[in-house]
């Protein structure tokens, strides 16, 4: 019975897993398709632009005149973005508000097919219609952020909710490559069919998330209790009372020693769960979501890191073909490099975090680390196989401390131990967290343009490393803390070893 | 030119017999012009009769099949032509050789009056116009007291090597006009797409694989799912 039992669970979570990981890479494939076709866009909307004589035939050349140049519609490109991040960040904070409250299944599925309705009139319905209007593009990418920000804190949340802290490092750390792999996905189908159009670019990767909208809504289970089995063990409720008696304001990333819970009885783990069918976990507020320790220091930080990360997610392809000449496909397919460096860089980290129970001290070394890698790019010469390497080390450095912020950190800060018998933060700290972030990274998306345009690629880089200093300047006294607290813990530890 | 090919086969249904007796094949009104030089004795008559054309009015006229013909050459000389009267007159018509326009009092002619002739080989005008396009469009300009005649066409995309943007290539299609048009496989707006999408085998891989997961998710996950859960 309890082998069943137990292979019911893997089963489950073996779903979660995948369901969460593709329907968020799903969103970002969409995300990215429109960065990739930034190039192709602003050709459909302007007017040829060579000076020297008329091109007949005219409908061929000029009957496009959403924008007279092309620098004006990279702005406007820009100004796209901006308001998508801008409505997505408003969407994570209500969105992780409301994911704590309704049916998670329900809300991620409408999510995910809104958005693919949205994609899909933005890139196919108004090219097909040959209806280009900048009002309307932008009331389509407004919508299409709040409907996209249904993803993250619900999937972060799910992921929560059948994982327990231990392996949360590691296993969210492989997971938060959910975004990297939703870029190269994303980036792999616009190149393949960007020669078609960039229309249909749009239409495959919107297909691909209603499809999944319908996986969502046929085999999530959001939550063990849904199917009658008990949540993971909290080792928060039961383990470290003795831990963390001290360092209250940093419980979340003290107390995830590299304890397997296998080395529990069974007997012990059922006595740390609450039994959530007699137990309704009651929801947190926002505002004390907010103030839960650790909160407010990350959410600071990651809307400076978010900044650069989405920066070099919207522009990187464009900055390739730009700045090198180098064409569109091609650019596409080499900026992959920075989403699989990052997802090395999430996992590698959050395996190591994970063994030493803390991420601050292995997440601070990695910013101040970009700024001198970020440098070295922007000197980069037009050669491909040195601008992949580098632009790898970033990927590590940078996208993987977004990664793990994004999911590990998140997941901790709302599962802490301040929170108690209270589940229900998790996807409304996770929101906060992104959300703030968000809000970073859309004003980063309307910075770059402008800058490019005015002052030229190197100015964007040095935005991009005053970013990071500010990155790990928001989390300075948290990595001092577990400086500190890293030296009691061991004798701490060791104590409570013996105890046992 | 479709819309005169229209009218000539309205025409030739109708008149079919009382045609085909004549011999007459349907042509444009410009070439039925009476004109004050008998066409007989023109330069124009003599060099069709001479090769395997057939004078038709004022139009000579290389027909290549029954109900398909092309004017190759015209003489409009001392026709009362005006600039507007030519101009509408050989709308359609884009396969001129030979155009005699000398003796009308025409004020002045644009390249774009000619359309889309890009093979005129010899073109008379009175003298006090200059050649349509400037020199730069003719081989060679031959002037005589009462005559200018403009010789060989100049294609541009050749004698000015015109470029055009990628994935097009120049085209001539008039007097000192030229076009870029998409390259073969290329379409759509500044000729940027290639190829055609295949939908219906991308429609069916992503709808069978879709209901494929749905089935097996569904089997394998939500039906464990607890019914007041469900409902909630």
């Amino acid at each position: 019975m309890s082998q069943i039992k137990f292979t019911r669970t893997e089963s489950h979570k073996t779903a979660v897993f995948f369901i969460t990981f593709f329907s968020y890479a799903f969103f970002h494939a969409n995300r990215k398709a429109f960065s990739n076709v930034k190039s192709s866009a602003a050709e459909v909307w302007t007017p040829h632009n060579l000076t020297d004589r008329i091109l007949e035939p005219r409908d061929l050349w000029y009957s496009h005149d959403m924008f007279d140049s092309n620098d004006d519609a990279v702005k406007f490109e820009g100004v796209l973005d901006t308001a998508f991040m801008l409505a997505y960040a408003v969407g994570l904070f209500l969105n992780g508000y409301i994911g704590d409250r309704v049916n998670m299944r329900i809300l991620l599925s409408v999510g995910m097919a809104a958005t693919s309705v949205l994609v899909f009139i933005f890139g196919c319905v108004c090219e097909w219609t040959l209806f280009y209007n900048k009002y309307f593009y932008v009331i389509i990418w407004i919508v299409n952020g709040l409907m996209q920000s249904t993803g993250w804190p619900v999937v972060v949340a799910c992921m929560g909710n059948w994982f327990g802290h231990s392996s949360r490092g590691v296993l969210l750390g492989v997971w938060s490559a959910c975004a990297s792999v939703g870029n190269i996905i994303g980036a792999l189908l616009v190149s393949a069919v960007l020669s078609y159009g960039y229309q249909y670019a749009f239409m495959v990767t919107s297909t691909v998330l209603l499809a999944g909208s319908f996986v969502v809504f046929v085999g999530l289970i959001p939550s063990p209790a849904d199917v009658g089995l008990d949540p993971p063990p909290s080792e928060d409720v039961g383990k470290h009372g003795s831990v963390n008696t001290g360092a209250e304001d940093t419980a979340p990333l003290l107390n995830g020693p590299p304890v397997e819970s296998s080395q529990y009885t069974s007997e012990d783990e059922r006595d740390v769960v609450y039994d959530v069918q007699a137990v309704k976990p009651t929801s947190m507020s926002f505002l004390k979501a907010c103030l839960l320790p650790g909160v407010i220091p990350y959410s600071l930080a990651y809307a400076f890191l978010k900044l650069v990360n989405y920066s070099f997610f919207f522009w990187l392809p464009f900055y390739l073909s730009n700045s090198f000449h180098w064409d569109e496909s091609t650019s596409d397919q080499l900026s992959t490099a920075y989403d699989i460096a990052g997802i090395f860089g999430g996992t590698i980290i959050g395996f190591f975090s994970d063994r030493l129970g803390k991420r601050t001290i292995m997440i601070v070394p990695m910013l101040l680390l970009s700024i001198p890698s970020l440098l070295l790019y922007s000197y980069s010469p037009n050669d491909r196989t040195i601008n992949v390497v580098i632009m790898s080390l970033i990927g590590f450095l940078i996208g993987g401390a977004a990664n793990l912020i994004s999911s590990a950190v998140s997941a901790d800060l709302g599962c802490q131990k301040a929170i108690q018998g209270d589940d229900k933060a998790l996807a409304t700290v996770t929101g906060v967290i992104d959300g703030t972030g968000s809000f970073g990274a859309a004003l980063g998306q309307i910075a770059v343009p402008y800058l490019q345009t005015g002052l030229g690629w190197h100015s964007v880089f040095y935005l991009f490393m005053i970013c990071m200093f500010l990155t790990a300047v928001c989390l300075f006294p948290l990595f001092l803390k577990e400086i500190r607290s890293l030296r009691c813990g061991c004798c701490r530890r060791r104590r409570s070893v013996s105890l046992q | 030119m479709s819309l005169h090919r229209i009218t000539c086969d309205f025409l030739l249904f109708t008149a079919l017999i009382h045609l085909m007796v004549l011999g007459i094949t349907c042509q444009p009104a410009i070439c039925n012009l009476d004109c004050q030089v008998n066409i007989n004795e023109t330069v124009l008559a003599k060099f069709c009769s001479a090769s395997a054309f057939k004078l038709q009015g004022r139009c000579c006229v290389n027909t290549t099949s029954p109900d398909q013909f092309d004017i190759i050459g015209i003489d409009l000389q001392q026709c009362g032509m005006t600039q507007k009267k030519f101009s509408q007159g050989i709308d359609g018509i884009n396969t001129l050789q030979f155009i005699y326009l000398q003796g009308n009092d025409i004020d002045a002619l644009n390249n774009t009056d000619f359309h889309r002739n890009t093979g005129i080989l010899n073109l008379s005008i009175p003298v006090n116009l200059s050649c349509p396009g400037g020199i730069k469009s003719w081989e060679s300009i031959e002037t005589e007291t009462s005559e200018t005649t403009c010789v060989g066409e100049k294609n541009p995309c050749i004698s000015e090597k015109l470029a055009c943007p990628p994935h097009s290539h120049c085209v001539h299609s008039g007097i000192d006009m030229s076009e870029c048009l998409c390259d073969e496989d290329y379409h759509g707006y500044k000729c940027m797409n290639k190829g055609k999408f295949p939908t219906v085998p991308f429609a069916i891989g992503i709808t069978a694989s879709t209901v494929a997961l749905c089935i097996f998710l569904w089997c394998t996950q939500r039906r464990y799912v607890k019914s007041d859960v469900k409902n909630k």
